[in-house]
């Protein structure tokens, strides 16, 4: 008796040790379950050849010196980069830094001429679970000239994935999650994931859904409650989160956190500052550790778990680039 | 008074169940203050966010492992516990524990895993199968010390 005794703690603590693994280090390369047919199948071809690579600018709207530069961009426009901002004949961003709260937070203002512009990136270029990068590495990989860290779709098994066009996966582990979607003409909206599949979100045009959540303005209102978190979290984090004002216009928001410099924001707070941005649509992506904000060819918020400072490695961006 | 080699033996037998549960009620206690701690010192660094399953882990080991070897110590019930039974019953706390405690880190860090769902059925199954083995042990005891015809501890 006492040896199966034995033979079963053995296999407990194996079995342990495999699930551990396969949830937090073991990579699994997935497919893809329904391919792009919309505007992403012309341009991805080439994202890693063109682009106006904002890297060459030495400027960032947070702690670095101002730069005035000029680049050639993927569309044959002509860029003009300053330390916050960036312009071409397509995309036009201004990044400014905010007190809220106790809280530094990094506003990115987007106005581009189509929604192709607004592109979403895994790491390592492949869709799978515990693949990961950091933003900026992601962000140079893909020529990003600003980029935010996504959803962090790798580190769960359900929850909606499309992105660039191609959906990736369409189950969900509660029909009230929240998914935001990017459609086709840069109209945006939260949808509960159990009243609209993601084939029918692809078949209206989504080119992008992201799944965290939750929403935080609908339709020009604040859709949290004051005492709303994700999961059980109920103090204040580090937050990333994207909005919409109007259709091709955008903002990404990105809070420090978790430091005696920046306390963080609450989901209530967070949602205000979009409203105050004028969103009328806006969601919040994943935060914690993984709040990051890329632009010009450098990290210009402060990333950090509570611990130790830097970026943790993510599966996923969102960004702006050709 | 005489006594007979089957009584010593019954004897020898009882005082082994009967420290058999002892060990368990004392194997449970350290084994809940152990995940007390651990879950305390996990809240801790958890950012304020908290898993049920976690924070609550301490009351597997309390409940289906001290409580539960307590009303069996009072209530005498079962009159001669099997080792095999015990065994496996302690084996069964030990699974859905540790499933417990993965719950609750992997809700804190915002993920799951399938894999969950077998540390729930190998746990309750363990201690499902526990009590019918302490039964037929029972039943077959009982059924020796009735029949004439069987020894008595062979």
């Amino acid at each position: 008796m006492k040896k199966w005794k034995i033979l079963y703690d053995v296999m407990l603590v194996v079995f342990t040790a495999f699930v551990l693994l396969k949830t937090f280090v073991i990579s699994d390369v997935k497919t893809a379950q329904a391919e792009s047919t919309g505007i992403y199948t012309e341009t991805s071809a080439d994202t890693s050849s063109s682009g106006s690579s904002g890297s060459s600018s030495t400027g960032t709207a947070a702690s670095g010196t101002a730069a005035s530069d000029t680049s050639s961009s993927g569309s044959d426009s002509t860029a003009v980069i300053t330390e916050n901002s960036y312009q071409d004949d397509n995309i036009s961003i201004t990044v400014t830094e905010e007190r809220i709260d106790g809280t530094t937070v990094y506003i990115a203002d987007i106005t581009v001429s189509s929604v192709e512009y607004l592109k979403s990136a895994f790491a390592d270029n492949a869709y799978g679970r515990n693949i990961k990068e950091t933003t900026s590495q992601m962000a140079e990989e893909n020529s990003a000239i600003l980029a935010i860290n996504g959803d962090y779709y790798g580190f769960r098994d359900y929850g909606y994935v499309l992105r660039n066009g191609t959906l990736y996966r369409s189950n969900y582990s509660s029909k009230n999650d929240e998914a935001f979607v990017i459609y086709e003409d840069g109209s945006c909206e939260t949808v509960k994931e159990g009243s609209a599949s993601a084939s029918s979100l692809q078949e209206n045009g989504a080119v992008q859904v992201y799944s965290f959540g939750p929403g935080l303005v609908e339709n020009g209102t604040i859709s949290v409650s004051q005492n709303e978190e994700v999961s059980q979290s109920k103090s204040s984090n580090p937050r990333t989160a994207i909005g919409m004002i109007s259709p091709l216009h955008y903002v990404f928001v990105v809070s420090d956190g978790r430091t005696s410099e920046s306390t963080g924001l609450s989901l209530y707070q967070l949602a205000s500052c979009m409203q105050d941005l004028g969103c009328t649509e806006a969601y919040n992506l994943d935060g914690g550790g993984s709040s990051t904000i890329y632009f010009n060819g450098q990290v210009i918020n402060n990333p950090t778990d509570g611990n130790k400072s830097g970026e943790r490695e993510v599966s996923d961006i969102v960004y702006i680039g050709y | 008074m005489i006594l007979y080699t089957s009584d010593i033996n019954r004897k020898e037998k009882n005082n082994s169940g009967s420290s058999l549960l002892r060990a368990g009620i004392i194997r449970s206690l350290i084994a809940s203050a152990f995940c007390f701690v651990f879950s305390t010192v996990y809240n801790h660094f958890g950012h304020r966010v908290y898993s049920p399953y976690m924070t609550w882990l301490f009351l597997f080991p309390l409940l289906f492992g001290t409580a539960v070897y307590l009303i069996m110590v009072m209530t005498g019930i079962p009159e001669r516990p099997s080792a095999a039974a015990a065994a496996a019953y302690s084996s069964g706390i030990a699974t859905v524990t540790i499933g417990s405690a993965l719950k609750g880190v992997f809700a804190i860090a915002g993920t799951s895993s399938p894999y969950l769902s077998v540390y729930w059925a190998a746990g309750f199954g363990l201690m499902g199968a526990a009590v019918l083995m302490q039964y037929l042990y029972s039943s077959r005891r009982a059924h020796r010390n009735t029949d004439p015809s069987a020894l008595p501890y062979q």
